[in-house]
């Protein structure tokens, strides 16, 4: 819940990000981030996409939130980042 | 309402505001832990059932006229009372406990180890809650307000950011548990000066004061504004 000064900012690009620099990214950045971490969240049945509170929360925090070991949420959304060669946005 | 053993203590205390000064006599959760059956909460705690269901009617009977039932108020009146009666206070108390616990630990750490534990949790549940404060004064609430007043251009879902405060609470009330063992309950040793002894009254009335304050979030508004917003059956 802490607003953290060390929170990383969306950086886009983020294939090689180690899952422990993930822990205290805000989730609406890991949202924002190349890959498809929206997927990982909601497969878990997490309700962050459109969650008011996405850009103030950390992956460690929601992963306490709801429940699950934060190491296996970052693994997770760490290979999501990978798995996507091109950037899907619009 | 009529109060049997399986009645929960959270619902006791959203009906009968009265309840909650019993319950704290006696030690028993009504706010996050609040979600179980009043002779399993008596049992828990070595209280007689009959003794505290003849507390708590009597406490009734005695009911403060000012006391208003917000199981029934409008959500926007309850939102108010919150922020005015709980949060604002806090703003002003926080600073105040942080600069006595600073102050106690590093005039009586040696002598006493666990205030420098007391100061790191003060510090970590100031930062904390005005952050939740803050959350919950510019987002939550206003998002409340507009689901009360069927205003569709603010509408947002609720349950999500629901979870979350409720989490938060969990851990502030976990903070305060750990304040509670490591001070013996708020005991200050024969030795302690005044500073030492502010701090600790300070403490004791943020816990009974966060009780209730999460019990109006947790067992009153929350649960009453997701019974407004559209899709609350979902929530899981």
């Amino acid at each position: 819940m802490r607003w953290r000064k060390d929170a990383r900012p969306c950086i886009g690009d983020a294939s090689g990000v180690k899952p422990a620099d993930l822990l205290d990214m805000f989730v609406s950045d890991v949202l924002a981030m190349r890959g498809d971490t929206v997927r990982v969240f909601t497969e878990r049945r997490m309700q962050c996409v459109g969650c008011v509170f996405a850009p103030f929360e950390t992956v460690a925090e929601v992963a306490r939130v709801y429940g699950i070991d934060p190491s296996q949420l970052a693994s997770s959304l760490a290979a999501a980042t990978g798995t996507l060669s091109q950037d899907t946005r619009q | 309402m009529t109060i049997g053993e399986h009645t929960t203590v959270s619902e006791i205390a959203s009906t009968m505001p009265s309840s909650v000064r019993v319950f704290q006599r006696h030690g028993i959760d009504f706010c996050c832990g609040g979600n179980v059956g009043l002779a399993d909460a008596c049992a828990k705690h070595g209280v007689d059932l009959d003794g505290i269901v003849a507390a708590i009617e009597a406490a009734a009977e005695g009911k403060n006229p000012d006391e208003r039932d917000w199981t029934v108020e409008p959500l926007h009146r309850l939102i108010d009372h919150i922020v005015g009666t709980y949060h604002e206070p806090l703003r002003e108390e926080l600073p105040r406990l942080e600069t006595m616990a600073a102050k106690v630990a590093r005039v009586h750490g040696s002598k006493a180890s666990h205030l420098k534990r007391v100061e790191a949790i003060v510090f970590e549940l100031s930062a904390d809650l005005r952050t939740h404060m803050r959350k919950e004064e510019s987002i939550l609430f206003p998002a409340i307000r507009a689901v009360e007043d069927g205003d569709g251009r603010l509408h947002v879902p609720l349950p999500a950011p629901i979870m979350v405060m409720e989490d938060e609470h969990e851990y502030a009330g976990a903070l305060l548990a750990e304040l509670r063992k490591i001070t013996d309950g708020y005991t200050t040793p024969d030795w302690a000066c005044m500073t030492f002894r502010s701090l600790y009254d300070g403490l004791a009335e943020l816990e009974s004061a966060m009780h209730v304050h999460v019990h109006l979030e947790n067992n009153i508004l929350f649960p009453r504004a997701l019974a407004l917003s559209p899709g609350h059956a979902e929530r899981g």
